[in-house]
């Protein structure tokens, strides 16, 4: 039972992490319609940023507010000089500037920030005391901290697309971007700002992950994040925000629990059976669970 | 992709004073010939250098028919290369058989996971089977590792450079290992370069084509779009796999964790990209860039800034010359007429190679 | 589709050919050990056996294939700071192999095998050097044998891996870590004598390293018939603590390396276990980003160590620390890292090998002669241990002093005397 508990507790912690990841991936689709591979790598460099800040003494909180901003406008930047001009030129070209920037991030980190490890302090107490009991296993606030903070941020993101006339605006340029711009939306701005709302949800996703990731704060901690996260946004549709959150959750509980129970697949196959996962997914909808069919034009 | 971006590497053009047919045929041959002589006389290190440089090339050259030719973006190519390299290591190392007659098996094997990798090509499409691609690309590491006892598990393999000798009718000996490993990969190279060629210029190369820029046309007019993607998939795995074969002739040394990572699927491409998309040079000059492009920024930065040289050059490859080196290349003569029928008259358009 | 019709079978058919015969096995003599335990490689297979006995001139060339770049290069730059400092003081303040210079080049292979094969080739076929440096099984595997072949010692190879301490198959290569073998028995030694009757939790990594400790610990732990009561993968640190809670261990033994070095001891805290002995790897001797880091986690910690360790109080008036200190600030790097200690440590031993092959006349041969039969104190090892190599084992390090993470005082204390293995 208290193992039961603790990876339910595990997958649970990762899911929302995953989730969080899956769902800037979606926002960058529905804007540009492609898989935004440097999203990881733009939340790592702002959460070495904010590493960076506490080290100089800044608290937590404003290194996280901090990095946000950086976040958005990296994103912003990324849409308006690398994305924007790629638009005519179909996906492939577009895929391969984030490819390009994916290997040029990483690649600045370790220039500014260097190749170590580094241990982060979270957002939420960390100490070896800080947790509650629930039948013999320990939940630590840190993991909490990341269940709140990601719900909370869902329900933001959502009633912000769902309730606001920016999010309406977003919808609409999304799903038909020549009526919408007809009808006076400036889908290019709407455009830039979807980008960079997708870098804060990484950036936050980052800041989350990095003090409980096995890779610590390092030049690896990401990627993984990035294959889970695109991984759970095919699963539940790359245009569909509720599917990039049940695709992140499930993919974190079973991830655990697969693993932890099923000897058969082994321990070595762990990404390997969430990228099994999707592959079966897509090839009996080959647009997610609730992603819309893709339109053939000629 | 829009057929705009895509350049075939043959200029259908005539130009003048340059022989037709048959002559041509012969004198681009000599001529390949007789730099591949100049090669080969290069110092040791060099040619070393060149034999890595025809093994990326046939690799790039593999995922040119599904990336280029296919429009296909395969981020699974490491593991087709993978699939190669440990078909010869295993066959060497447990079978005892001579290093070039498993190059067929590798080829056949390389074959069949082409096919499976593009299996789900025929009902994913686009930015999904990018993503489809990336899974069996970040599996096969993990494959490896599971069955350690075949594959060496996260240790690797060796395959001891005795084991590497060239065969007695070469005529090279033992210490001549690396200009025997330099000719032989320079002739899978140009025997892959002559399938490509004779596949894109048949009539199944046309159908190919006009399937990657308008699928719906192309499949009205008769054309099977399932059977042609799974086909060419599974032809571009035989050719990166017989590279992923010579790879592991050539460097005697298999490791999961360094060699065969979604890290080089994205190697490849990088290179596919600055040599030039879906044209036949492409490739070649692609297996350049993946092997000097570090060489270079090594010797001037000695560390990280590799990764940082490498994505500023991808992107303003993308950014200013769509179709690659290659492409840009193929543009310049008729760039340069443009020019002089238009006298004095500048023409910005014509500058990117577009 | 007519052509490609014909190019295939035409293309086979060679193949076809040759494969019709396999392999000749036929080993070949590498070097012979004479009767007073020295060691003479065998130069006649060398493809230039001039270069291998030609004495070398006014500056020995040296060349390093290391990963100076790519996310896993962390801990390796940090080695090569140490070996860096190590040659400018050799430059700077000794001189003392005949007056020679040392020209020492680093070039990174990412922990690519097919970079270091190239940086390899161009060290040997043009730029001559005398003697090579590898780090990591995978490029020294790409390596090694191109090494061999052109006669070119290869010293104190940054790996652990057991099949290059094989003096007959690659007599031109020497390895540096502590072989994983050796070292899990000395654990079990310990764990034998300070936790009788124990419970053991083997936590590995899915990884070279972390497969080969799993092995070499449960072959030693069968011999010293020890318990093992779970073997626990690193997929998460939290799964391999869940499980090692729910087998009941009191005795864990850590073997995985990197962030889990720290991730590993972490979970176990926060799973609710209370370890009798946590036991750690030799790799995972970093004080500073791992211990102090830990916190209560780490307290008490157990590790097998043969190099000095920063924090200790008799540094202080240490002259060979000082001297190694003052090196290593100079390069930029900080001398209280471990990793730089064993890359100062490394090159020691490397330029004690070229001193002793002096006396004979300096050449290729002569280095790896010495080598394979060097016995040598470097001053940052801990006393009472040795480097010793002998050609049978080529062990290098046999002994090692058990040490004990103190939080309070911030410093590793020893735990016992210096073990080693009955011969």
């Amino acid at each position: 039972m208290t193992l039961l508990v603790e990876r339910l507790a595990d997958g649970l912690t990762n899911g929302f992490v995953y989730a969080l990841m899956a769902l800037a991936l979606v926002v960058v689709f529905r804007a540009s319609s492609t898989v935004n591979f440097a999203q990881a790598e733009m939340a790592l460099f702002t959460t070495y940023l904010a590493w960076w800040m506490t080290t100089k003494g800044a608290s937590i909180w404003l290194a996280l507010i901090a990095a946000c901003i950086v976040g958005f406008i990296i994103g912003a930047v990324t849409e308006r000089t690398l994305i924007r001009p790629m638009e005519k030129r179909g996906e492939m070209p577009t895929l391969l500037m984030l490819v390009a920037l994916f290997t040029a991030l990483n690649s600045i980190d370790g220039l500014i920030w260097g190749l170590d490890y580094h241990s982060m302090d979270g957002l939420f107490p960390g100490g070896i005391d800080d947790y509650i009991s629930v039948a013999g296993a320990r939940l630590y606030f840190e993991a909490i901290g990341v269940w709140v903070a990601a719900i909370v941020l869902l329900a933001v993101v959502f009633a912000a697309i769902n309730k606001t006339r920016l999010g309406l605006r977003m919808r609409a340029a999304a799903d038909n971007p020549t009526s919408a711009a007809l009808s006076g939306i400036n889908v290019g701005r709407i455009y830039t700002i979807g980008w960079g709302g997708a870098a804060v949800l990484g950036s936050i996703a980052g800041i989350l992950i990095a003090p409980i990731s096995a890779q610590q704060l390092s030049l690896a901690t990401m990627f993984p994040v990035l294959i889970y996260g695109s991984a759970a946004a095919i699963i539940g549709g790359l245009n569909s925000l509720g599917g990039a959150v049940i695709g992140g959750l499930s993919l974190g509980l079973a991830e655990s629990l697969l693993t932890g129970y099923v000897d058969l697949i082994g321990p070595q196959m762990h990404q390997t059976t969430a990228l099994a996962v999707m592959v079966i997914v897509l090839l009996f909808r080959p647009t997610g669970l609730f992603g819309s069919r893709l339109e053939e034009r000629v | 992709m829009p057929a705009s971006s895509m350049t075939d590497g043959a200029p259908r053009t005539r130009i003048p004073g340059v022989p037709s047919g048959q002559r041509r045929h012969v004198a681009v041959m000599v001529l390949v010939i007789a730099l591949l002589l100049l090669g080969s006389q290069a110092p040791v290190y060099r040619v070393s250098q060149l034999t890595a440089v025809f093994i990326f090339a046939l690799a790039i050259m593999g995922l040119n028919l599904v990336a280029g030719y296919g429009g296909m973006l395969s981020l699974g190519h490491s593991a087709i290369l993978g699939v190669g390299g440990y078909t010869t290591a295993i066959l060497i190392n447990d079978a005892r058989l001579t290093p070039l007659s498993t190059i067929p098996v590798a080829v056949v094997l390389g074959v069949l996971a082409g096919a499976l990798i593009g299996l789900p090509a025929s009902r994913v499409k686009g930015i999904y089977l990018a993503l489809v691609t990336l899974a069996f690309a970040v599996s096969f590491p993990e494959f490896l590792k599971r069955f350690d006892g075949l594959t060496g598990g996260a240790g690797g393999l060796i395959v001891r450079s005795r084991d590497l000798v060239p065969p007695p009718w070469s005529g090279f000996t033992r210490a001549e290992r690396g200009e025997w490993m330099y000719w032989l990969a320079a002739a899978a190279l140009l025997l892959g370069f002559a399938l490509v060629r004779s596949l894109t210029s048949s009539r199944r190369g046309l159908a190919i084509r006009a399937l990657r820029d308008h699928e719906v046309a192309a499949v009205a007019c008769g054309v099977s779009a399932a059977r042609d993607r799974v086909t060419l998939f599974a032809i571009s795995g035989g050719i990166t796999a017989g590279a992923g074969a010579l790879y592991a002739m050539y460097l005697g040394a298999l490791s999961p964790e360094s060699s065969f990572t979604v890290f080089t699927s994205i190697q490849l491409i990088t290179g596919l990209i600055i040599g030039g998309v879906a044209t036949s040079l492409g490739p070649v000059i692609g297996g350049f860039a993946v092997v000097f492009i570090p060489a270079v920024t090594t010797e001037l930065t000695n560390g990280q800034a590799y990764g940082l040289v490498f994505g500023v050059i991808l992107a303003a490859v993308v950014f200013l010359m769509p179709s690659g080196i290659a492409g840009w290349l193929n543009g310049l003569p008729k760039a340069l007429s443009v020019h002089r029928h238009r006298g004095t008259k500048h023409d910005p358009e014509r500058h990117d190679g577009g | 589709m007519k052509k490609l019709r014909l190019l295939v079978p035409a293309a086979l058919v060679p193949l076809v050919l040759a494969s019709a015969c396999g392999i000749d096995d036929s080993g070949d003599v590498a070097g012979s050990v004479n009767a007073d335990g020295s060691f003479t490689v065998d130069t006649a297979n060398c493809l230039d056996p001039a270069a291998a006995t030609k004495e070398i001139g006014d500056t020995i060339k040296f060349g390093w294939s290391v990963a100076l770049s790519g996310p896993v290069a962390a801990t390796q730059v940090r080695v090569n700071n140490g070996l860096q400092a190590r040659i400018d003081h050799y430059n700077e303040a000794e001189s003392d192999i005949g007056g020679r210079a040392i020209d020492f080049t680093m070039k990174d292979d990412a922990y690519d095998p097919q970079k270091a094969k190239q940086n390899v080739t161009e060290f040997i076929e043009r730029d001559n050097v005398d003697v090579l440096g590898a780090a990591g099984t995978g490029q020294l595997a790409a390596v090694a044998d191109d090494q061999n072949d052109s006669c070119v010692p290869l010293l104190a190879g940054q790996v652990a891996a057991p099949q290059f301490r094989d003096a007959q198959t690659y007599p031109w290569t020497t390895t540096y870590l502590p072989s994983n073998t050796l070292e899990m028995e000395l654990i079990t030694q310990l764990v034998t004598s300070e936790a009788p009757d124990a419970k053991v939790g083997l936590v590995y990594a899915q990884s070279e390293s972390g497969e080969s400790y799993r092995t070499a610990f449960k072959e030693a732990a069968e011999k010293a018939g020890i318990e093992i009561v779970v073997e626990a993968p690193v997929t998460t640190p939290e799964e391999a603590a869940s499980q090692v809670r729910e087998a009941g261990a009191d005795v864990v033994f850590n073997g995985s390396v990197g962030p889990d070095c720290l991730g590993v001891p972490e979970a176990i805290a926060r799973a609710g276990i209370e370890p009798e002995m946590l036991i750690q790897v030799s790799a995972c001797a970093d004080a500073k980003s791992i211990y102090q880091a830990g916190g209560a986690a780490t307290d008490g910690a157990v590790l097998m160590s043969w190099a000095k360790q920063p924090g200790s109080a008799d540094l202080e008036s240490d002259e060979a620390w000082q001297e190694y200190a003052a090196a290593v600030t100079a390069v930029g790097g900080d001398p209280n890292d471990n990793y730089t200690i064993m890359g100062w440590t490394m090159m020691d031993i490397v330029i004690d090998s070229l001193r002793t092959a002096d006396k004979d006349g300096l050449t290729r041969e002569n280095i790896i002669n010495a080598a394979r039969t060097q016995t040598f104190h470097p001053e940052l090892f801990l006393d009472g241990i040795d480097w010793s190599m002998e050609p049978e084992t080529s062990l290098g390090i046999a002994e090692m002093q058990p040490l004990r993470w103190n939080a309070a005082e911030g410093r590793f204390d020893p735990l016992g005397d210096v073990l080693t293995v009955s011969k």
